[in-house]
C-alpha cells in the first residue's frame, strides 16, 4: 500500500506539520509506503512527483485552505479529502477510510 | 546563519495554577511584551483570538498551540506553559489541555529559520515520549534546554 497526501492549514505554522507527522507515523506503523507534501509557511516541501502520484494507491488531502496542484490527483480513484485537524486527532480512522476506498469497500 | 533566540528562558513557565485560556494568553502575551518582542500587544492578542475562533488550536494530546502571524509581533518567539492540571481549553471541544505553546510570528519575515524551528517542534509534539519528557521536566531550565536542543539542531541542518 502506498499512500500520498498533502497537508495545509490557515497559518501554515504548526498544524500542517503536525498532520504530516501523524500521517507518516500511522502509515509507517502499518508498513505502508508514505509521502506527504506540506504546503505551509515554508512553501511547498517534500513535493509529490509525477512518479509518486502515479504509483500511489490512495491520496489523503488533509487541507483546511485551498492548495496548489490539486489537479495532479484528477485521475486517482481513491482520494479522501478532509480538514487538517482530522489528520491529527483521528489519524487511524482517516487512513482506514483511504484504505477502504482502495479496496472498494 | 544568524541564530535567532526564538526560545527564551523567560518565556517558559511550569507548574502554573492557571486554568483559563484567556488568562493564560494574557499572561504570556504580557511577558512577551515586557521582553519587547511585540509592537502592539492588543493587535497580537486580537490576531491570536481570531485564529482560535476560526479553528481551536487545542489539537488533542492535551496540547494547545495558540498562534498568530501578526503585525503586532516584532520578533518571533515561542512561549511555553505547563499547567498543574489539565483544563478545558475552549467551548468548541472537550479537549483538555495542560501544555500550551504560544507562537508569535511577524507578518513579514526576512528569515524563515523560526518557521523551520516551529515546524520541527510541531512534529516533535506528536511524539508521545517528547510530550512525556516535557511534562516530567522538573524545572523551567530543563524545558528550556530540551527546546533549545531542537533549535540548535534546526540551525545546524539548515
Amino acid at each position: 500500500m502506498k499512500i500520498i497526501g498533502i497537508t495545509a492549514c490557515p497559518t501554515g505554522i504548526a498544524h500542517t506539520y503536525m498532520a504530516q507527522e501523524c500521517l507518516e507515523k500511522e502509515c509507517k506503523k502499518r508498513g505502508y509506503e508514505v509521502k506527504i507534501e506540506t504546503q505551509g509557511g515554508l512553501g511547498i516541501e517534500n513535493e509529490l512527483t509525477e512518479e509518486d502520484v502515479s504509483s500511489a494507491d490512495a491520496v489523503i488531502l488533509a487541507v483546511s485552505v485551498s492548495i496548489e496542484g490539486e489537479e495532479r490527483f484528477d485521475d486517482k480513484a481513491a482520494v479522501v479529502r478532509t480538514d487538517v485537524d482530522e489528520a491529527i486527532s483521528h489519524t487511524a480512522a482517516l487512513v482506514d477510510r483511504a484504505v477502504a476506498l482502495v479496496k472498494g469497500k | 546563519m544568524e541564530n535567532i533566540n526564538i526560545i527564551r528562558r523567560e518565556l517558559i513557565f511550569t507548574k502554573e495554577s492557571y486554568a483559563d485560556r484567556n488568562e493564560i494568553l494574557n499572561c504570556l502575551i504580557s511577558r512577551a511584551d515586557e521582553l519587547h518582542l511585540l509592537n502592539n500587544k492588543a493587535e497580537y492578542l486580537k490576531d491570536v483570538l481570531s485564529r482560535e475562533e476560526a479553528m481551536s488550536t487545542a489539537v488533542g494530546f492535551n496540547i494547545a498551540i495558540p498562534h498568530g502571524r501578526s503585525s503586532g509581533v516584532k520578533t518571533p518567539f515561542i512561549a511555553y506553559m505547563h499547567t498543574e492540571k489539565p483544563f478545558v481549553w475552549d467551548e468548541s471541544s472537550t479537549n483538555q489541555v495542560d501544555l500550551i505553546f504560544l507562537i508569535g510570528v511577524p507578518e513579514t519575515n526576512e528569515n524563515n529559520m523560526h518557521l523551520r524551528f516551529l515546524s520541527e517542534i510541531s512534529k516533535k509534539l506528536m511524539d508521545d515520549d517528547f510530550r512525556d519528557a516535557l511534562r516530567r521536566a522538573s524545572s523551567e531550565d530543563e524545558v528550556f534546554s530540551m527546546l533549545e536542543d531542537i533549535n540548535q539542531n534546526v540551525q545546524k541542518v539548515n
